[in-house]
């Protein structure tokens, strides 16, 4: 008797419980949606050629040496962005037919550099965080002559290189 | 054959009188507005190609169209919200529209409200396809990522819905039914069959003892309160019920 109670129990609780479903007044569904984003840099040099000018004869005299200090060309523009953290390094190679005598002798500056010496030693010229559109509009170069350079062009090549940081 | 014992017979009585006083469940019919299908959409890869340098300004990415099919016989409202959004993303800039996007039809994320894209009035067919589609304008302070969304369609009843509740449709039968909307049962809703009026429904939405015509091959129960009406259409001449406002399977 006790058994059959507790199953009568059970059944009445089932019945309950099966009768309560009830029709729904909404219905949701779920959906993913990926965005994937890109390392993106770029890195705008404003200039593809510098003339730093011609030594003449003029410019050196026998009693006080060079009367110039150096040739420049300051003014030239970098632009870059990037959408992380970046450093823009500079660093130049003598690709010249002929050699400097000192590549100590030719030096660059823009940004948070001051006039340094780049041939074959890479210099940073600014840090920014990433998502900064920046502009330096202040690059120069020049050239300490040396009594030691030979008649003759000259050639320096100069690579910018955007990396992160 | 064994005799039962009294407390049996009182047990047994007292469950079916309980089973009784139940009142019969609301069928789900048709007529409950639902998501039935949801397809998935891409919004793709932001590239270096998205970067304007000469104005610090990028191009919107566009998503491929996603698909919803509803099914819905009353008036339904169709919202969205994004339960996981990726906080490496700026949600003022993610937007979405139905499709096809006319003026103005896009809209934010930014607030992270629910977004209400589409109330469907067109109480006459069962089901309808949805296009959708997301677009993203990146900024500079979007770093290199995957970030992931996940968007909550939801559809709700707005309109009334007539949804029998006892007995089964059919010629010279009697039924119950009830009348609700969003906010629950509504009463004092008048209630027609063919065009004449059968009652009203009570506190609790119901209307008891509706009783069909006995030779109509075509029944219209309407629900009208205030400006809302709701019909239901019922076909004993085929198999099929055809519902103007409910659409369902009628033996």
């Amino acid at each position: 008797m006790r058994k059959l109670s507790i199953l009568l129990v059970g059944l009445m609780l089932i019945a309950g419980l099966s009768v309560g479903v009830i029709a729904a007044d909404s219905d949701s569904h779920s959906a993913d949606a990926n965005i994937t984003i890109n390392s993106i840099a770029l890195l705008q040099v404003n200039h593809s050629s510098v003339n730093l000018g011609t030594l003449e004869p003029g410019d050196y005299t026998i009693d006080d040496g060079w009367q110039i200090d150096s040739l420049e060309s300051e003014g030239h523009t970098v632009k870059a962005f990037a959408n992380f953290d970046y450093a823009i390094t500079v660093e130049g190679e003598d690709t010249g037919s002929k050699s400097l005598s000192n590549t100590d002798d030719f030096k660059m500056k823009g940004a948070d550099l001051s006039y340094s010496s780049v041939i074959g030693s890479s210099q940073e010229l600014v840090s920014k965080d990433g998502g900064t559109n920046a502009t330096w509009d202040d690059i120069g170069y020049k050239y300490i002559p040396n009594v030691n350079d030979e008649p003759g062009n000259y050639k320096v090549t100069v690579t910018y290189t955007l990396s992160s940081q | 054959m064994k005799k039962l014992k009294p407390t049996t017979v009182i047990l047994v009585t007292l469950f079916s009188c309980i089973l009784l006083s139940i009142p019969a469940p609301e069928t789900v019919g048709s007529n409950d507005p639902s998501i039935t299908e949801v397809t998935p959409i891409e919004l793709g890869t932001i590239t270096s190609n998205y970067y304007h340098m000469s104005d610090n300004s990028f191009d919107r990415l566009y998503s491929s169209d996603g698909k919803l099919k509803l099914s819905y016989n009353t008036e339904a409202l169709l919202k969205v919200n994004l339960s996981s959004a990726d906080p490496g993303v700026d949600l003022n800039d993610l937007e979405i529209s139905l499709l096809p996007v006319e003026d103005n039809n896009w809209k934010s994320f930014g607030d992270g409200t629910e977004i209400q894209l589409k109330t469907f009035t067109n109480t006459d067919q069962t089901w309808d396809f949805v296009e959708y589609q997301l677009r993203y304008l990146p900024d500079g302070n979007d770093r290199p990522g995957n970030y992931s969304f996940s968007l909550n369609f939801e559809l709700i009843q707005v309109g009334l819905v007539i949804r029998i509740i006892g007995g089964k449709p059919g010629p010279g039968k009697k039924v119950n039914l009830k009348v609700s909307d969003n906010s629950g049962p509504v009463g004092n809703a008048s209630v027609r069959v063919n065009d004449e009026v059968v009652g009203t429904t009570n506190p609790g939405g119901i209307l008891n003892n509706l009783t069909f015509p006995e030779d109509e091959e075509k029944v219209t129960i309407a629900a009208t309160h205030d400006s809302r009406e709701a019909t239901r259409v019922f076909n004993f001449e085929e198999d099929d019920e055809e519902d103007d406002e409910g659409e369902e399977e009628e033996d």
